[in-house]
């Protein structure tokens, strides 16, 4: 390794440890979200696995109850979770993972890799890790934490890289092709065909196609027994892998105590070590340790170690140095919204300049500085101006009730389903409380007729539409009040509307045709919605009537 | 029983037939390997002129190297070399060759010079390229030899004239190390 361990040793005590601590308190938060949904979940679950003892002790009769209130429990701590602590815990983390990256990471990185740059947010492009061929090119794919730079001579770059796929269908099972850190590094030969190097072992799923490659054997034992090679030149393959070059892999192997992979195309080293974990992950049980902080220096440097191991920095052939690598030029640019959010942690902009450059990254349609917007033709928005307030009426309840039936429908037919489906079951082995269970529900008239056959068809079919219709309705924002010291907001069949103090409820924000109402202070990613889903001509001028509202009940106000 | 004997007889000269076309691709692919070395070979031959044009100016104590490594290339590249003379001829001009370039270092002004450290640079390619065309051709051989010597083709691979072969060695010229003094400086 090239780094120096006691350097990192006294960065951690110097400038991370204290880091470390101040990071803490988000560390915590999410730690208690997530203990906290377990927690909500452990209880139902209890009462469910216990609940036969309890039914001992109650009158006959009443056994069923316990089985029956901890399924609905269970439902209740399902929904319960997903609405306050989904979105809450989520937003938690990748706060917490962004600063841990940002203040954390890049600090060691900057001691393991000095030659170098690091950028947690961006990773290597798909199209070259299939370059090569090497690795299985089907399912989905993420990268980040993307390091480039050069060691000596030799441009490299080097990110975490995760690829996985699934089979599908009745028995869908789930292969992880790769997962660990994959470097992309201009080599010091010509190399004109294709050449990879795989574990002897390597499963098959992992591998891309290399049907129109040949088996190449070399020379040395141990090579052979540790890895398979396969190329479209023998010569070639042997021009690359000269006798050194096979220790210094089988050295390589060593070194990294992991599967290595690798391909030679392009001259251009393609080369992964998979380590089957996530890297450079922030602790959230515990602080994380400095076993772990050591652990990310060792990672960072082997990038040193690869490009020194096989020797690429000797430039004796006549191949040059290729820099163009470094321009990462197939890559997409980066969301401009990283920009901003980097700029919000520097902690110097006022919430006023946030808003103004999240709006600008974000495009010109968000902005709140265009002129007057006249209601478009044909909409069924009412809009009701009157002093010190502002009143938005979206219509389309028709598509509400109907929204609304189809969904009591379906939460009928899955009833009747559930029912059919447990009782076929018991029919052939035990089924415990569930078979109470579904005594206890009531029959549906026409609809047990038709889930009697296929009931578990019908279960889904009914289930997975029936929720979703039922978020259309539970959620869809019917009416919007702004007055001079709140903004009401009316959603579903909930008869009161949701309050929404100001301040901070101040902005108005226009996503994908919704429009959003905005805090003042902060930024937050989770503001309510105040429009269904519209035309953009019509959210343009909502939006535009909604921040003339806010700006004049605000100037109104005492 | 004539019937059984035909039949005895029908299936050995099948074994036969597969034997030998089995035995003619292993030799071919001999046969191929070592064409590739001899693309190698010549390709360093065409560096030869070059190389001698780039230092000559220079090296006049190894004018005797110069003359002597000119004259190997026309006797390697002159038509009707058989082939066996050709490779004996390659290996003491790579030794010589690899003698001269290890006492380049003992010249500041050619060390320098950007015409001898490409030409340097072109040797070094295509002798890692004749390394491992030479490597190919030993593979190829030995996939050869160990089908001519195993059961059953060794009892009929002589009298098929399918011979052993023998695996390429580093020529003595090439294995000598240059000498000390010439590489410590």
């Amino acid at each position: 390794m090239s780094f120096d361990p006691a350097a990192i040793e006294h960065l951690y005590d110097t400038v991370l440890a204290p880091k470390l601590s101040e990071l803490e308190g988000l560390r915590h938060q999410v730690k208690g979200i997530i203990t906290k949904a377990a927690l909500t979940l452990a209880v139902p679950f209890l009462l469910f696995w216990f609940g036969g003892l309890i039914e001992l002790l109650l009158p006959a009769g009443l056994g069923s109850v316990v089985s029956v209130l901890s399924f609905v429990l269970i439902f209740a701590a399902v929904l319960y979770i997903g609405i306050r602590h989904l979105i809450p815990g989520l937003t938690a983390y990748l706060n917490y993972r962004q600063r841990f990256k940002h203040e954390v990471v890049a600090e060691i990185f900057k001691i393991a890799c000095p030659t170098a740059a690091y950028d947690p947010n961006r990773g290597i492009p798909e199209s070259v890790f299939d370059e090569a061929g090497l690795f299985a090119a089907r399912g989905s794919y993420k990268s980040d934490d993307l390091v480039r730079g050069t060691i000596g001579d030799t441009p490299f770059e080097a990110a975490e890289v995760g690829r996985q796929y699934s089979t599908g269908g009745k028995n869908s099972t789930t292969y992880i092709v790769f997962k660990g850190l994959f470097f992309h590094i201009d080599f010091n030969k010509k190399v004109r065909g294709t050449t990879i190097v795989v574990p002897e072992s390597a499963p098959s799923y992992r591998l891309g196609d290399h049907g129109a490659l040949q088996g190449v054997s070399l020379e040395d034992p141990d090579f052979e027994r540790e890895f398979a090679v396969y190329s479209d030149g023998e010569v070639e393959a042997r021009y690359i892998l000269t006798p050194a070059m096979m220790e210094r892999l089988l050295s390589l192997r060593a070194r990294a105590g992991k599967p290595v992979y690798m391909a030679f195309k392009n001259h251009r080293v393609y080369l992964g070590i998979h380590f089957d974990r996530a890297l450079f992950e922030p602790g959230i049980a515990s602080t994380t340790s400095r076993e772990a902080i050591v652990e990310m220096a060792e990672l960072f440097a082997l990038a040193d170690t690869i490009v020194r191991e096989l020797d690429l920095n000797t430039r004796i052939w006549t191949k040059d140095v290729d820099r163009s690598l470094l321009q990462g030029s197939t890559e997409a640019p980066p969301d401009p919204l990283d920009a901003v959010a980097a700029q919000a942690r520097t902690g110097t902009l006022t919430t006023e300049q946030l808003w103004t450059a999240a709006l600008a990254a974000t495009g010109p349609a968000h902005a709140g500085d265009e002129g007057p917007v006249a209601r478009p033709e044909g909409t069924s928005i009412a809009i009701a101006r009157a002093p010190g307030s502002l009143t938005v009426a979206y219509g389309g309840t028709v598509t509400m009730i109907v929204l609304l039936v189809l969904w009591i429908a379906s939460v009928l037919v899955s009833i009747s389903a559930a029912r059919a489906f447990v009782t076929a079951m018991s029919a052939t082995m035990g089924v415990g409380p569930l078979a109470d269970l579904a005594a206890a529900l009531p029959a549906i008239p026409v609809a047990d007729d038709y889930t009697a056959s296929l009931p578990l068809a019908w279960l889904l079919g009914a289930a997975i539409p029936g929720s979703l219709l039922g978020l259309g309705w539970m959620f869809r924002v019917r009416r919007v009040e702004i007055g001079p010291d709140a903004v009401h907001i009316s959603r579903g069949l909930r008869p009161w509307p949701r309050r929404y103090p100001r301040p901070p409820y101040e902005k108005v924000v226009v996503v994908e045709r919704a429009v959003y109402i905005g805090r003042n202070e902060g930024l937050n990613l989770v503001n309510p919605s105040a429009s269904p889903m519209l035309k953009a001509d019509e959210a343009r001028w909502v939006a535009y009537e909604m921040r003339q509202a806010l700006r004049e009940t605000a100037a109104s106000a005492p | 029983m004539l019937g059984v004997v035909a039949l005895v007889l029908v299936l050995a000269l099948l074994l036969v037939v597969s034997l030998y076309n089995r035995l003619i691709r292993l030799r071919n692919g001999t046969d191929n390997a070592f064409a590739t070395i001899d693309v190698q070979l010549k390709q360093r031959c065409d560096l030869i002129p070059k190389v001698v044009d780039a230092v000559r100016g220079y090296m006049t104590h190894e004018r005797g190297v110069l003359e002597r490594l000119t004259e190997l290339r026309a006797q390697a590249t002159a038509a009707g070399t058989p082939a066996a003379d050709r490779v004996a001829l390659d290996a003491q001009m790579g030794g010589l060759l690899k003698g001269l370039v290890a006492r380049v270092e003992a010249y500041p002004d050619l060390k320098a010079s950007d015409t001898v450290l490409m030409l340097q640079r072109s040797l070094n390619e295509v002798e890692a390229q004749i390394a491992a065309a030479r490597r190919t051709y030993n593979a190829a051989v030995t996939a050869y030899n160990t089908g001519i010597e195993t059961v059953p083709a060794n009892l009929v691979a002589g009298t098929l004239g399918f011979a052993r072969r023998p695996l390429f060695e580093a020529g003595a010229d090439e294995r000598a190390v240059p000498e000390i003094g010439s590489l410590t400086r």
